[in-house]
């Protein structure tokens, strides 16, 4: 048991905590007032350190990496400096052996990871994440039915912002164990949509006057060249499809819209000042004569 | 209208209008369907209007301005210099109290956005297609600039170039009668290339320009380019 000196806590006024520190008596077991004060100034140097630290990363890389990665990373700064400081000012606290303060954190961390295997897995999951990078704040994810813009990827889940303007908590191992799909990972997507057009109505004509849009049309990448095809000889109509690559970065959503928006009503109006229309679905039915010669016959008897 | 202003500034053709009015302070611009109007601060300060870098509007999504031109066919250990034309940005800044703030970015010249290289490897960049000149063609330095492009074949090969990247964080451009820039654009092989932009104009008695890196203490990366991976053709 580790023996308490009691007579030395009783001084509560400040010149006798003074006198204390200076008499360095052994306050707890062997450590002394001395070694509880470079105990707590180590903790607050290096908490202090950890903001100028975070302050000049900051200053100087966050134009460089994205804020979900500076994050972490000023993170592990601030926890390595109050590791190095507890390292540093605890050791003496124990009249014990280097094998014996491994034993007891070995110890420690069996029990944290028996107590918290759903917090380790999910801060295992968020190193995992961190190594792979399957996203990163600011883009556009699907992960099961959630979609939305990464906020922040934290050590034991991601937030993301739906277009619905709610915020959803995902554990961080049920990311990494779930199907992700990120519209923002690559610098350029498709958009594919189809219009019908009446069978009267010149397709050649049709493909040239949309073609003409999407080469006007700034969002429209130059490279790789829209393609505007016949499509099908559909039952009401002739359909046209049109594939066109857009910027990631600027229509980071799921849904396209900001290019159904611009796009669409363009086509659609162009086509019509054109004078072809798109269809009704329609059917038209054909009788025979030979029914006809029937019914007459029937009439007349 | 490039220059530095620090009375009252009316501008007006048939494309842009600017006016800088002190009293009250209010900046008012309109180009291409869109207006713009501003409050300015009171007190000492002065409106500087010059090109910047071509690759902001309409969203500053790229730094990367991808010029398209006839192919060029260069034979090995060899160089040629050509003229081409790029689109022009005009920058608004407000300089006051040591500091230099981007009042407004506008550009008469419609943009296009393209890909350079594949979706998943490559880049978006501002599109542009040019003629190839053999000295600087006459244009109107509101629409277009003029790029003093000297190509130069580093490879044992005969190759044919027809189209360079510049990177927006190290241009250089400087007006005059036009807006100019020079860049080298050194080839390795049909699919690697490295260009960068001259510090220096080529022609003497131009104006430098304030760049945006600078107004916005971007660190510009003198000296390195821009590396061109995904071809040259």
């Amino acid at each position: 048991m580790i023996p308490v000196n009691l007579s030395v806590l009783s001084s509560t006024d400040a010149q006798g905590l003074i006198s204390l520190i200076r008499s360095d008596q052994n306050l707890v077991g062997t450590t002394s007032p001395s070694e509880i004060v470079a105990f707590i100034a180590a903790v607050v140097v290096a908490y202090i350190a950890g903001l100028f630290a975070a302050y000049y990363l900051k200053r100087h890389f966050s134009h460089r990496v994205k804020k979900d990665h500076l994050d972490f990373w000023i993170r592990v700064v601030r926890v390595l400096l109050v590791i190095a400081a507890f390292a540093i000012t605890v050791p003496p606290f124990f009249d014990a052996g280097l094998t014996i303060i491994i034993a007891i954190l070995i110890g420690s961390i069996a029990v944290l990871a028996l107590a918290g295997q759903k917090v380790i897995a999910n801060a295992v999951a968020c190193l995992a994440l961190m190594y792979e990078r399957p996203f990163a704040s600011g883009d556009f994810i699907s992960i099961g039915e959630t979609s939305g813009t990464v906020v922040s990827i934290t050590l034991f889940a991601i937030l993301v912002r739906t277009v619905h303007g709610v915020i959803v908590h995902i554990p961080n191992d049920q990311v990494y164990t779930t199907v992700i799909s990120n519209y923002h990972s690559h610098v350029a997507r498709r958009y594919d949509f189809e219009i019908g057009i009446r069978y009267r109505d010149d397709a050649g004509q049709a493909i040239g006057i949309i073609t003409g849009i999407l080469d006007g049309y700034q969002f429209a990448l130059k490279h790789p060249a829209p393609e505007v095809f016949v499509s099908d000889l559909a039952d009401s109509s002739v359909k046209i499809k049109i594939r066109l690559w857009f910027p990631s970065a600027w229509a980071n959503t799921q849904d396209d819209i900001s290019l159904r928006t611009r796009i669409l009503p363009m086509v659609k109006s162009a086509l019509e000042a054109a004078g072809i229309r798109i269809p009704f679905p329609q059917r038209e039915l054909w009788f025979g004569n030979e029914m006809f010669k029937k019914m007459r016959m029937m009439d007349e008897k | 209208m490039f220059g530095r202003y620090r009375a009252d500034l009316s501008y007006s053709d048939k494309n842009i209008t600017i006016s800088v009015e002190s009293t009250p302070p209010r900046y008012v611009r309109a180009c291409r369907d869109e207006r713009v109007e501003k409050i300015l601060p009171t007190g000492e300060g002065s409106v500087i209007i010059n090109p910047v870098e071509p690759v902001n509007l309409p969203l500053p999504i790229t730094r990367l301005l991808e010029i398209a031109f006839p192919a060029t066919v260069l034979l090995p250990k060899s160089e040629r210099r050509v003229f081409l034309t790029f689109p022009v940005e005009i920058g608004v800044f407000l300089e006051a109290g040591g500091d230099l703030h981007v009042l407004d970015i506008f550009s008469c010249t419609p943009a296009k956005y393209s890909l350079y290289g594949l979706p998943g490897t490559g880049q978006i960049t501002r599109w542009h297609r040019s003629e190839v000149y053999e000295k600087a063609p006459v244009t109107d330095r509101f629409f277009l600039g003029v790029l003093d492009l000297t190509i130069k074949n580093a490879s044992a090969e005969t190759i044919e170039v027809s189209r360079t990247v510049l990177d927006s964080n190290s241009m250089h451009l400087s007006y005059g009668e036009y807006v100019s820039m020079a860049a080298v654009m050194e080839v390795y092989s049909p699919m690697i290339a490295r260009t960068s932009v001259d510090e220096v104009p080529s022609v003497s008695g131009m104006t430098p320009c304030i760049e945006l890196y600078i107004a916005r203490r971007i660190p510009a990366v003198h000296g390195r380019g821009h590396l061109m991976e995904s071809g040259v053709a």
